[in-house]
């Protein structure tokens, strides 16, 4: 099941014996690109003095093709675990079980069912720490018992019986034994780790469930960064999810509560991310919102803190002297072609946009091959709106040679964290209009009183609003003098405080604060405390 | 052997190798004539009788055979059943029984209220998302502005599946139109792609600029059909209900003219020939189609309407004076 990487691509291959920190990677760095991927790529190559390790975890194997990324020198070690393999069918061995371990194990799901969140939550994180030894094969709760004893089968049907309210026990029992599986595959890829100094999980999840288990086993320091908030887009996910099956009759059902099953994995995913809060000793968030969140969701407010993005501010400060005197009046959409981008309401901002400024183009400019039906569609409106020769799908396209050609960059999307996108057109002196989602309004109106004297870097409108987006873009373009105050407003607020040297030198005291701690908690040399082969 | 003077180990070896074969053979033999209700579980019978010989021989024999005899002569009481015993089954409709009944009329105004808790308004949104889309889209839809980013984004997931699933079928037909031979396929092909921009608008999954487009290419795909099939009455009938709905008076006429020419029924035109001598501004003729049809309060989607125009019906007015507000 797991396995260090590298035999198909020279470039991904590294194994070390140690490493001083293990990044826990989900679904993201090496293997697949996007926002997350290009923050990890950046914090390792910003900070070389560090020996980096990659544990990523996928779901399966023929999900994830080939690295989409050169790894820096300074990652020592990369292994990759996947949770849905299919295996061949295991010879079963009945066994009765553990009955006090299950008890104890019952402890703990009461306490996550019932432990409100900013609750003191040490005796479940003591009774996690008691418990994770015993997910070890051959011990009182290793898989084989989870899945085939009668102490686990009589656990089940209890535990059924007494919260179920979907009436199909066989959904039930799958249901179950599907959401817990991936746990003993964590916990071996936590026995078998190499030791590393600090583990820095990118999210909460499965990656910061192995980070919790890794700190309940070692005690080392875990620190945790989240882009979006993993547990609300599982949610988000889950509720419209199909796969998820609801058994209620017409009597049964209670038209406003959600079915079982959807909510016992809503509440899988927020227990597990609840367990990452409280063992992590430092959770960053990209921004204010994300960490109200945080808290709301059960992280220790005094273990918070925001570290946002930065961006490589002298290369791309240099564009702006390519830029033409007066601002060119095109729009650019730099983002994948996908839903979630809302690439629709830009398109349809477009034909009131060219009614009220003739001249003014379109820019899409990003790759359409992850939801090519979506990028079809998008077409299909640009033909039916009849904007054929006024909207342009660029496709992936270098930033620096993109900046000084447009005149604003419009960001319509549903949801985002804190967009680069953003950052980097102000640095290259192009003003934004974005949609009032994640840190779009900090980063364009200013968050504290001293960054809001720094004035508005363009516009924020509300989400699927395509008249207000159109309004707010011809205004912006349409009046020079309107147009380089914002310019001058992102440019100030981009220097002041997104820079990239001040995220690495975050970085770098969050990194040392955990090794420090680390080596004053450890004694002699750095060995692995459970004697991994 | 044992009696001899060689006291060799050997010699106890061999008498206890030779004593065992005994005992297995003895034991064989006597499971043979023990009744068929004692024969089971044959390995711990056998067991049994062999543990019997070999530690008491003789004596073991002596005992085994008048178990057989007690056996035999007061046979055990309860038979053998081939089944096993199980509790009694509970009848549980369902574990536990969830929430407080029928609460559908909180929902919306948990929706709308921002002091509810988060989680029983995401619920809630999670509830309306089975309902009949042409209702909820409204409500959905002004949750696009909702101040909880989950909301907007489940708000907005809902939407988008919905409108992506009739979407997807627009593409997928119209790869096959574009497949398809000259003749009554193609026919076929423009009327379902026509039936389902019809689908997106009447489900108000379309607003401002798309509305408009699929608007025309219903009108488009319903034309392309009626010119390969121009007796169907009812795509000439789709044609007045989209024209109605762009207030699009001329189209209306035609279309309902072609409905009534091919035989479409004429009890079922006779709202929408209200509706267009509405907009026609012939209030007079409104009132007589509105005498014709047959109302039925109980079945009336617009009772106020019909009770209005049927009032006015009785004495005449002007024709500023009839219109409805």
């Amino acid at each position: 099941m797991s396995s260090a990487a590298g035999n198909s691509s020279p470039d991904i291959h590294r194994t070390a014996t140690d490493c001083d920190v293990m990044l826990l990677l989900e679904g993201t760095f090496p293997y697949v690109s996007g926002g997350v991927s290009s923050w990890v790529n950046q914090i390792i190559r910003g900070l070389p003095e560090i020996r980096f390790g990659l544990c990523f975890v996928g779901s399966r194997r023929q999900d994830h093709g080939q690295p989409n990324y050169v790894l820096p020198d300074n990652v020592v070690h990369l292994e990759t675990h996947y949770l849905h393999e299919r295996h061949q069918a295991p010879r079963v061995k009945g066994s009765r079980g553990n009955a006090k371990a299950f008890a104890q194990m019952d402890v703990l799901h009461q306490k996550l069912r019932t432990a409100a969140a900013g609750a003191d939550q040490t005796e479940l994180m003591d009774l996690l720490k008691t418990l994770t030894p015993m997910l070890a094969d051959g011990k009182a709760l290793d898989e084989s018992a989870f899945l085939y004893s009668k102490a686990a089968w009589d656990y089940l049907t209890a535990q059924y019986s007494t919260f179920c309210t979907d009436p199909s026990f066989v959904d039930y029992f799958w249901t179950v034994r599907i959401m817990h599986t991936p746990i003993w595959t964590l916990a071996k890829a936590a026995r078998n780790m190499i030791p590393a100094r600090c583990y820095h999980s990118v999210s909460t999840g499965y990656a910061g469930f192995l980070g919790t288990i890794l700190k309940m086993q070692t005690g080392r320091p875990l620190l945790l960064s989240e882009h979006g908030i993993y547990a609300k887009e599982r949610k988000i996910d889950l509720f419209q999810s199909e796969w998820i099956q609801d058994n209620r009759n017409v009597f049964e059902k209670d038209a406003s509560q959600i079915p079982y099953f959807r909510d016992l994995w809503i509440r899988f995913f927020e227990a597990v991310g609840r367990m990452c809060y409280q063992a992590s000793d430092q959770i960053v968030a990209l921004y204010e919102t994300n960490r109200q969140r945080q808290i709301y969701d059960g992280a220790p407010q005094e273990r918070t803190q925001n570290v946002p993005n930065g961006i490589d501010l002298p290369r791309l400060s240099k564009l702006r002297a390519l830029r033409p005197a007066d601002p060119p009046p095109v729009l650019c959409l730099i983002a994948r072609v996908v839903p979630i981008k809302d690439v629709k309401t830009f398109i349809r901002a477009m034909r009131s946009v060219v009614t009220l400024l003739s001249q003014a183009e379109a820019w899409i400019a990003g790759p359409e091959d992850e939801d090519l039906a979506y990028a079809s569609e998008c077409r299909s409106i640009v033909d039916g709106l009849g904007l054929t020769d006024k909207v342009k799908f660029l496709g992936f396209q270098n930033i620096n040679e993109l900046m000084p050609k447009i005149g604003l960059v419009v960001l319509s999307s549903i949801s985002e964290a804190l967009p680069l996108v953003l950052l980097e057109g102000f640095a290259a002196g192009v003003p934004a209009v974005a949609t009032d989602v994640g840190s779009c309004r900090q980063l364009l109106y200013g968050l504290s009183e001293e960054d809001q004297a720094l004035g508005q870097a363009g516009t924020v409108v509300g989400i699927a609003e395509p008249q207000a987006l159109a309004v707010a873009a011809v205004a912006l373009l349409s009046d020079p003098d309107k147009w380089r105050a914002a310019q001058a407003a992102g440019i100030a607020r981009v220097e002041r405080y997104y820079t990239q040297e001040m995220m690495f030198a975050s970085y770098r005291r969050l990194y040392q604060d955990a090794l420090h701690s680390e080596q004053s908690a450890a004694t002699g040399k750095l060995t692995c405390p459970i004697g991994h082969h | 052997m044992l009696l001899g003077r060689d006291h060799s180990m050997q010699l106890m070896v061999t008498y206890l190798l030779l004593h065992a074969v005994s005992s297995v053979l003895f034991s064989m033999a006597i499971r043979l004539v023990i009744t068929a209700q004692y024969r089971h579980p044959r390995i711990w019978l056998l067991v049994y009788l062999i543990a019997f010989n070999f530690f008491m021989p003789v004596i073991g024999l002596l005992c085994a055979l008048a178990a057989i005899l007690v056996g035999v002569l007061w046979p055990k009481l309860d038979e053998y059943v081939e089944f096993d015993t199980a509790s009694a089954p509970r009848f549980t409709t369902v574990g536990k029984r969830e929430g407080s009944g029928f609460r559908g009329n909180r929902m919306r105004a948990q929706l709308g209220n921002l002091n509810t808790p988060l989680d029983e308004r995401m619920n809630a949104l999670a509830a309306i998302q089975n309902a009949p889309t042409r209702s909820s889209s409204e409500a959905l839809r002004r949750l696009l502005a909702d101040p909880a980013d989950d909301v907007r984004l489940l708000a907005y997931g809902i939407l988008d599946r919905k409108e992506k699933k009739i979407t997807q079928r627009i593409v997928d037909t119209r790869q096959k139109l574009d497949a398809a031979a000259e003749g009554q396929q193609r026919a076929v092909l423009h009327k379902q792609i026509a039936e389902l921009y019809q689908e997106l608008i009447y489900q108000n999954l379309v607003q401002g600029d798309l509305a408009i487009y699929s608007c025309d290419q219903m009108r488009d795909h319903a034309q392309q059909a009626l010119l390969l099939n121009p007796a169907e009455s009812g795509l000439w009938f789709m044609l007045v209900r989209l024209e109605l709905m762009c207030s699009n008076v001329p189209g209306a006429q035609l279309a309902l003219r072609h409905a009534q020419q091919n035989g479409f029924a004429r009890e079922r035109l006779l709202p929408y020939l209200a509706e267009l001598s509405f907009l026609q501004k012939d209030y007079d003729r409104v009132r007589a189609l509105f005498v014709e049809i047959s109302f039925n309060p109980s079945v009336s989607a617009a009772p106020q309407l019909h009770r209005y125009w049927m009032k006015h019906a009785q004495a005449p007015s002007t024709a500023g004076e009839g219109r409805p507000q």
